[in-house]
Order: structure tokens, then C-alpha cells, then sequence
């Protein structure tokens, strides 16, 4: 068991300044309009209580768009060149439990044995997460009905908890046991009970039914056929903005810039509403209509990636329906599913 | 704001009942505080889910094409004039649309509100008459607070006199704030709000009158990785300018946008433009006028300082 | 292949040999790996495709098409369409295309030893099968028999003419019916029909044998209630699917049909297991 400590919270700015020395640190920010994750820069004030950012930490590790390789031409002749992986240390300070919880899911579909993504690999083994317990979910979190839970572990290497003047600090492992300075203290024992009663007093807000047991009772394809699907899409756009602000969609195309004899090639987000998503070159499109497409993203998430990797591929965040342009309730999509 | 939802509530089950049309596309409560979401009311009881209130951002319209059978909606005025751009279009068919609209209030920014203290309980009744301040910039500028073609009917028409609400004193939008700065600094300004871009077409599929799709964003043009502050603000830009002469200022765009791209501020600068240019045309006012710029007509002098 | 790749988006370069113009649609690619020691040790298995992709314009999938017994020199043959294929026929020999391959799992050839098999393909549905009916070719003894049943919608969009016409015929384990629903200009061993005269003539009978199908999904949907209709079972039908491939490794989604991904356990599927996925086929 590692040890807890404790951080006065003033003295966290200094030690993510300390950080900075040997390391690039995350923190949530305030850019005008959102809050945002974006790199720390010396002298800055540090936002310890914030709402969930719209954008989860998936963008540093999946971004919207990777460089893979570049390329040369001359005459008939490449050149080949693989893009570098990223290996320079990183911190992200603030991550939400339920957003460490998403990376393990993006873990086991871009690491797959045998074929991990080389950038999002990279990505993964530089980066230390600090979490932060959420103390302001989204309205529409769901987190524990799926599994996670606002101040959830997996993933995560410290966890944050918020009391009052300082953080009860859980150090979850060695890579984030090596962040620790002379800015901790040690923890007592009370420390420890206040901050598990803080956690079961989130827990318990964050607590809306998916329903998901009754999912059970039907085979796979009972429930794909359901008439269901061709009620719940109808006032769905097709915009991309939940599957592109979801932390465990990974869905991309890969496309090639050029410009003169050189060019390069990059991996970009796609989302399964798009029409165009599943289209071949030929033209062939599997999945013509919005409903056939709005289907496969629901059940994708919650019927196809659980028989394959018995996890539901989804952390409960809210993100898409805060997101979402026409306030899709994804809770009642998946929770009201109707059986007939 | 509750006398209107009880009346518009009244008049969809009405035109249920006696079978006039086939679903009410309106607004219900969103999944969270403040938001509303559309609703499609396919039979007279749902119609009890129907609302409008001071956040009913979205455009209705732009279902009004993939809806089959006859159809009434709940529209704002700014998007009742995309409903004429509309069936100017051909893409929709005046008889199959009974048309609910109301003298519009305005819609309000809830972020606004919360700064200023209001509860997301009154989200059903608060309005432009306590907070003008929060009006979205294109409820600022807006003039038309009248729909220009309605079917609501055994009401009064329009169901509020225009002294109820007042234009706000101060009519500055971000747009002009952004006018007064030099062209580097507006590009500056827009590279940063670009940078956030995620390249989700929410703008261009909440878009009634906008039938490309979004497809810039498949291309190759949208994809690389260094420039992408500046290939998301072209796309962003070649949407924004396809819409000259049929862009009502609905805000649907900009409420649209996940990470808050203030596009009304492309917008408005355009909208400004045409009116200047074309002796004042504005879109949607009326069925027989079209746009300009869809008229073989040799262009007219342009006017410097244009 | 066994050994991982460091990096699984990074295409192997080839040269481009051959180019064969099949019809004003369709070419075949005659291409080597420029690394010989993969050139040399290169494996893969009909039915198997490839990422093929022309720098500037992108990736997109392909089947192979020659016998995967020719070492040294693989072919894959594309439909003219968007992208990546049009791209293609602006090359010359010599120059140079990525490739990153095998991709998918290819025909069951230990299940399918010493039995009949039937290759049922419409128009560039072909092109996968062309490569099984060439190991055929290369090892006869392999298999009992080989009906390639080719069906076309135009005598225009006619592919391995000298193949369907000469090579194949010509060997005794084969049996070539071709069947055009439009013939513009007649000619022998092209016979006027559908996929019902094709069935007609060939009448397949599913004792020993194996049904390879491929082509557009409503044609492979005709196809597969046919074979049905002559007593074969769900396991002898193998169907090839065709899907949109971004990564060809299981990540993107985009060949995703239910929890199965084409890139990985497709796109030959048998119709039992196709029965258990989303009806998207």
C-alpha cells in the first residue's frame, strides 16, 4: 500500500512549478469561453474546482488529428518517414476519474495485441494522471450506473480529494509516487474518513439507472432489430459532436495532405453518425440512413464492444448530451429501451 | 412565457384532433437545466410535452425536410423565414406545414443568467422583459420580432404587443467589437476560437437552409494537422459565406457548437453586407422576393466602404 | 506473419511492374515489394486483402488477385472509383505505391481440400476469387473441382477475359460457365443471363463442396437464398464482404458489422455466422 499525503492547496501551483522542470504539465484552464485542458505555464493560477471540460484528456493522448508519417516523392521513387513518437515526461493535473476510467476502455481498442497504435501507446506510457475526485459533474453524469464513479481509482495514478483548505492525496502508483515533493505531508487516519465520506456523498448524486440488467434478457440480436431504434434517432442531426467529445470513441480515417513532391499523412477523427462512415470508395454504404447509423453508434457502445470486451464502452461523463446541439438524452435512449 | 406555451400546447392538439396534421415538431424540456429539446409529437397526448421558452435555440426547420406527411411546427420568426427560404427551395411544401409562431421575445443565454444569479427553475417563464442584458448577439440585432406568415388561428395572432420588449440599450454584438479591430487582430481572435474547432459539423447540420453537409470537413483540404486553426476557420468561413442572402440569424449555428465558436459574428458582418450591397434585402420575408444573388442581373456598383 | 511491426500505419513500399488494363474500369497491378527479403517471404491467402495506398491521396482497400503461390510478385486488381483507385491509374510502371498487407482472414484452404468448390462472383466480385481459381491453377491437386460461375451485368465490364476464356477452361479440374445480362457484342463462352440461367446451367450440388461468393450485396443476397434452395448448409457458404477499411487493424470501425471487425475475422464469413451478426449484410 502506498502511502496517502496531503497538500495544502496553496502549495499546489508550486508543485506543478516544480514539475515543470522536468516535465510538460496539463492543467484545467479557463480560455474565455470554456474550460479546457492546456498546458501550465509558470506564474499561473491553478483552477482547483472546476466544471468537467467539454473536452475530455482524450485529446492528448488520441488527438484530432496525428501526424503518422511523412513522405517524399522524386521521380518514381519514396521516401518513407515514419512520424516520431512523443517520449517527453508528461503530467495532466485534474483529470476526472471517470475520464482515467475512458483511457483504460481506449486502451483495449487502440492497443490491440499485436497491433497497438504506435502514437497513442507512446502517448499513454509518458503521461502520469493526477486526478481530481469530480466535485462538479455534469447535470446529466451518469457515471455510477455504468461502473465508474466520480472519485473511481482505475486508471488513474493519484487521486485528489477536496477538503476544504487542503487535497487528500491517494497515490495509486509508482509513476505517481514519483511526483511526490516536499510539498506533501503525510495523512491521518481522519483524513482518510473525511475524504470517504466526500466520495460516498458523490457517489450517491451521481446516481442515475441505465436500466442496463434488462439488456440481459434479449439476445444481441433481438435487441438490434428492435422498432425501438426507429423512434429514438428522429430529432438527431447527424453532427459528430458527441461522438468526437465522447473520452471513448475511436473511431478515425486516415487522409493525405500533399503539398508539391512531399506530403503527409495523418489519422483524423470520424464518427459513425457521419454519412459518409462507413462508406466504401465503390460507393457501398452498410448503413444508409440516420437510423441505421445512430443505432450502430448506441449499440456499439452498449451491446457490441461489451461481447467482445465485457465492459461497457462508456464511463458515464454526460458529455454527449451536454454536448449534443438538439439535447439528445442518451441516458433515456439507452435507459428506456423498449423491449417489444 | 407560460400563457404562449398553454396556447401553442392548445393549438397543436387541436390540429391533432381534427386530424389536420400528422406530428407537431416542437420543443420539450432537455435533459438538464435551462435546455430544451426538440420533440416530435406524433399523437394529441404528447402535445402535452410541448414548451417553449426563453432557450429554445435550435432551428426546428431543419426538419422540416426529412419529415414526411403534413407537419406543424413551432417556430421562432427567424425560423419561420427559413421555413420561406425553404419552400422557396422547394424543399418544403407550404401546404403540408401549419406554422405556429409567436411574437418573439427573444432568446436568452442561460450563462448569463447564471451569473446573474437566476435559478434554472425559472427557465419556464423568465424572459428578455427581466434580462435583456442576456439576449443572444443575433436577438440584439434582431428587428423582425414578428413572424412574417403564420397559421396560428382563434388566438390572437401574435401574442405579445411589441412594448413588452424592448430593444436592449446596448445593441453591440461581438461582431462589432470585432470590426473596430485592425484585420490582424480579427484574424488572431479567430484563429484562437478556431483552434478549439473539432471539426463535428454541428454548425452546418443544424443548418435548415444549408444543404452541403459538411462534407469540407471529409476532404483532404480539411484534414491536416498543423494548420488546423486555419483550414477549420476556412471551411468554417466558406460555410458562413454560402449562406449570404439566406442566413436569417436564426443563431442555430453558434447555439449548435460544442466548444462555443461565437459564428453569429461571421454572420452578422455578412447579413450587414448584403443588406448594404442589395438595396436592403433581407432573406425570408417574403415568399416571392429571392436572393439577389440568385438573380441573373448584372451586379450592381460596388459601393466603397462596402 | 507472426512478427509485430513497430508501427502498424506504416505501409512497405512497391514498384509497380504491370499494369493490365481489364476493362475501361478495372486494372490489375502487377507489384513487388521493394525490400526483397519480404518480397521473397511475403505470404498471404486468397481472399486476403491489402491497404494499398498512393502518396497524396490516401489509402484504400484491395484484394489480392493473383494465386498467393507466386512468390515474389503480388497482383491486386481495383475498380475505377473515388480516391485511391483513379489515383492508380495515373501511375506508370516503375513507380512506386504502400502497401500494407495481409489484411483479413482469407479463405479456410485446409477446410477447402479436396472439395468441390464453387466461385460465384459478379462483376468485380471476381477479383478475390480470381486468386483462389489461380492456386487452383498452380495446384490442381488440391481440390476435387473448380466451377467458377461469373456472372456480369455488361460484356463491357468483362475481367480476366483470357483467364475466364483460355487458362482456366483449359485445365480438367475446372468448369467456366460465364453468364452476361447484357451482350453488346457476342462472343463465345459468353452466354446470355442471370444469376437463375447460371444456376440452371451449373446446378450446384452441395455434397463435398464449398460456395464462394462474392459481388454486391443484393446479388450475393440472390446468390445465397439459391444455394439455400439447392440444399447447401449455412456453413458451406462463404460469403466476402465488403466494407470501408481506415486502419485494418481493428481499431477505426468503420468494417465494424456487430461485435466482429472484417479487417480482422472477415470478410469471408460463413452465412452461419452471418445469420448470428446485425442484418447489415
Amino acid at each position: 500500500m502506498l502511502a496517502d499525503v496531503l497538500i495544502v492547496k496553496a502549495k499546489v501551483k508550486y508543485w506543478l512549478e516544480a514539475l515543470l522542470d522536468k516535465v510538460e504539465v496539463i492543467v484545467p484552464k479557463f480560455t474565455g469561453t470554456l474550460i479546457e485542458y492546456a498546458p501550465f505555464r509558470r506564474g499561473e493560477e491553478v483552477m482547483l474546482e472546476f466544471k468537467t471540460p467539454v473536452l475530455s484528456p482524450k485529446i492528448f493522448f488520441f488527438p484530432k488529428s496525428e501526424r503518422i508519417l511523412k513522405y517524399q516523392k522524386r521521380k518514381s521513387a519514396v521516401n518513407v518517414i515514419p512520424a516520431p513518437v512523443e517520449t517527453r515526461g508528461r503530467v495532466i493535473f485534474g483529470v476526472k476519474p471517470c475520464d482515467a476510467k475512458a483511457l483504460l476502455l481506449l486502451d483495449k481498442q487502440l492497443l490491440r495485441v499485436g497491433a497497438p497504435d504506435p502514437y497513442y501507446q507512446a502517448h499513454r506510457s509518458r503521461t502520469t494522471l493526477v486526478g481530481l475526485g469530480t466535485s462538479q459533474p455534469f447535470e446529466t453524469e451518469f457515471s455510477t450506473s455504468v461502473g465508474s464513479s466520480p472519485f473511481g481509482e482505475e486508471g488513474l495514478d493519484m487521486l485528489f480529494y477536496d477538503l476544504g483548505k487542503e487535497f487528500y492525496v491517494k497515490v495509486l502508483t509508482d509513476k505517481g509516487k514519483r511526483l511526490l515533493d516536499d510539498n506533501f505531508t503525510p495523512a491521518e487516519e481522519f483524513h482518510r474518513k473525511t475524504a470517504e465520506e466526500i466520495k460516498a456523498r458523490a457517489e450517491a448524486k451521481a446516481s442515475y439507472s441505465l436500466n442496463l440488467e434488462r439488456w440481459q434478457k434479449y439476445s444481441p440480436l433481438e435487441i438490434f432489430n428492435l422498432p425501438y431504434w426507429s423512434e429514438v434517432y428522429l430529432t438527431c442531426i447527424e453532427c459528430g459532436a458527441c461522438t468526437f467529445a465522447c473520452p471513448t470513441s475511436s473511431n478515425f480515417r486516415i487522409v493525405d495532405v500533399e503539398t508539391g513532391s512531399e506530403g503527409e499523412r495523418y489519422r483524423v477523427w470520424d464518427a459513425p453518425t457521419f454519412e459518409r462512415f462507413a462508406e466504401t470508395s465503390a460507393g457501398y454504404n452498410p448503413r444508409l440512413t440516420l437510423k441505421e447509423r445512430f443505432r450502430d453508434w448506441v449499440l456499439e457502445k452498449f451491446l457490441f464492444f461489451p461481447l467482445e470486451h465485457k465492459d461497457i464502452n462508456c464511463t458515464g461523463c454526460g458529455r454527449c448530451i451536454e454536448v449534443c446541439p438538439v439535447k439528445i438524452d442518451f441516458r433515456k435512449v439507452v435507459g428506456n429501451v423498449r423491449f417489444e | 412565457m407560460n400563457e404562449l406555451r398553454m396556447i401553442l400546447q392548445r393549438e397543436a392538439r387541436r390540429l391533432m384532433e381534427a386530424g389536420q396534421v400528422d406530428v407537431v415538431i416542437g420543443y420539450a424540456r432537455g435533459p438538464y437545466a435551462w435546455t430544451t429539446a426538440p420533440f416530435f409529437a406524433f399523437n394529441k397526448n404528447d402535445c402535452i410535452h410541448l414548451t417553449v421558452s426563453s432557450f429554445c435555440t435550435q432551428n426546428l426547420s431543419v426538419y422540416l425536410p426529412k419529415v414526411e406527411g403534413r407537419v406543424a411546427i413551432i417556430a421562432k420568426p427567424c425560423d419561420v423565414r427559413t421555413i420561406i427560404e425553404l419552400i422557396q427551395d422547394n424543399q418544403v411544401r407550404r401546404e403540408n406545414v401549419k406554422i405556429l409562431s409567436f411574437r418573439c421575445p427573444g432568446m436568452l443565454n442561460p450563462k448569463v443568467l447564471e451569473e446573474k444569479g437566476v435559478s434554472p427553475d425559472q427557465a419556464g417563464t423568465v424572459s428578455s422583459k427581466d434580462y435583456p442584458e442576456a439576449l443572444y448577439d443575433w436577438c440584439r440585432v434582431c428587428i423582425h420580432r414578428e413572424p412574417p406568415d403564420a397559421d396560428l388561428k382563434g388566438e390572437p395572432r401574435f401574442l405579445f404587443e411589441k412594448t413588452d420588449y424592448p430593444m436592449p440599450a446596448d445593441p453591440t454584438t461581438l461582431a462589432d467589437r470585432l470590426e473596430k479591430k485592425t484585420p490582424a487582430e480579427r484574424l488572431n481572435f479567430w484563429m484562437g476560437e478556431f483552434a478549439r474547432c473539432i471539426r463535428c459539423k454541428a454548425c452546418m447540420h443544424s443548418c435548415p437552409v444549408y444543404y452541403g453537409g459538411g462534407d469540407q470537413f471529409d476532404s483532404i483540404e480539411g484534414a491536416t494537422g498543423e494548420n488546423q486553426p486555419a483550414e477549420n476557420f476556412k471551411i468554417v468561413l466558406s460555410f458562413v459565406h454560402s449562406l449570404a442572402g439566406k442566413c436569417t440569424e436564426c443563431g442555430a449555428c453558434e447555439s449548435a457548437c460544442p466548444v462555443r465558436i461565437p459564428l453569429l459574428a461571421l454572420h452578422i458582418p455578412m447579413y450587414r453586407k448584403m443588406q448594404q450591397r442589395y438595396g436592403g434585402y433581407e432573406p425570408g420575408l417574403s415568399y416571392d422576393e429571392v436572393s439577389p444573388l440568385l438573380k441573373a442581373e448584372p451586379m450592381p456598383q460596388i459601393v466603397e466602404g462596402g | 506473419m507472426g512478427t509485430q511491426k513497430a508501427n502498424v500505419y506504416i505501409p512497405d513500399l512497391a514498384v509497380v511492374e504491370d499494369i493490365r488494363v481489364e476493362n475501361p474500369y478495372t486494372r490489375t497491378y502487377a507489384l513487388r515489394f521493394l525490400d526483397p527479403l519480404l518480397a521473397r517471404s511475403f505470404e498471404f491467402l486468397p481472399a486476403q486483402g491489402a491497404m494499398i495506398s498512393v502518396f497524396g491521396y490516401g489509402e484504400d482497400s484491395c484484394f489480392f488477385s493473383s494465386s498467393p503461390s507466386s512468390r515474389g510478385k503480388v497482383e491486386v486488381t481495383l475498380p475505377v472509383s473515388r480516391g485511391v483507385s483513379t489515383a492508380l491509374t495515373m501511375l506508370e510502371k516503375g513507380n512506386m505505391v504502400g502497401l500494407r498487407a495481409p489484411i483479413g482472414n482469407g479463405l479456410p484452404l485446409e477446410e477447402m481440400r479436396r472439395k468441390r468448390i464453387y466461385l460465384i462472383g459478379h462483376d468485380s466480385g471476381l477479383i478475390p476469387l480470381r486468386s483462389l481459381a489461380n492456386y487452383a491453377v498452380d495446384n490442381p491437386t488440391e481440390f476435387e473441382r473448380i466451377v467458377v460461375m461469373g456472372s456480369f451485368e455488361e460484356d463491357t465490364q468483362l475481367i480476366f477475359l483470357s483467364e475466364l476464356l483460355g487458362v482456366w477452361p483449359g485445365h480438367s479440374i475446372f468448369d467456366v460457365r460465364v453468364f452476361c445480362e447484357h451482350i453488346l457484342s457476342p462472343r463465345e463462352g459468353i452466354r446470355p443471363g442471370g444469376i437463375g440461367e447460371l444456376f440452371d446451367a451449373v446446378e450446384p450440388a452441395p455434397s463435398n463442396s464449398y460456395a464462394v461468393v462474392s459481388g454486391p450485396v443484393p446479388f450475393m443476397r440472390d446468390v445465397v437464398s439459391h444455394l439455400i434452395d439447392r440444399d447447401f448448409r449455412d456453413a458451406q457458404i462463404l460469403l466476402l464482404l465488403n466494407r470501408k477499411l481506415n486502419c485494418g487493424f481493428g481499431i477505426c470501425g468503420g468494417c465494424k458489422i456487430g461485435d466482429r471487425y472484417l479487417c480482422l475475422t472477415g470478410p469471408v464469413f460463413n452465412m452461419a455466422e452471418l445469420r448470428k451478426l446485425p442484418p447489415e449484410f
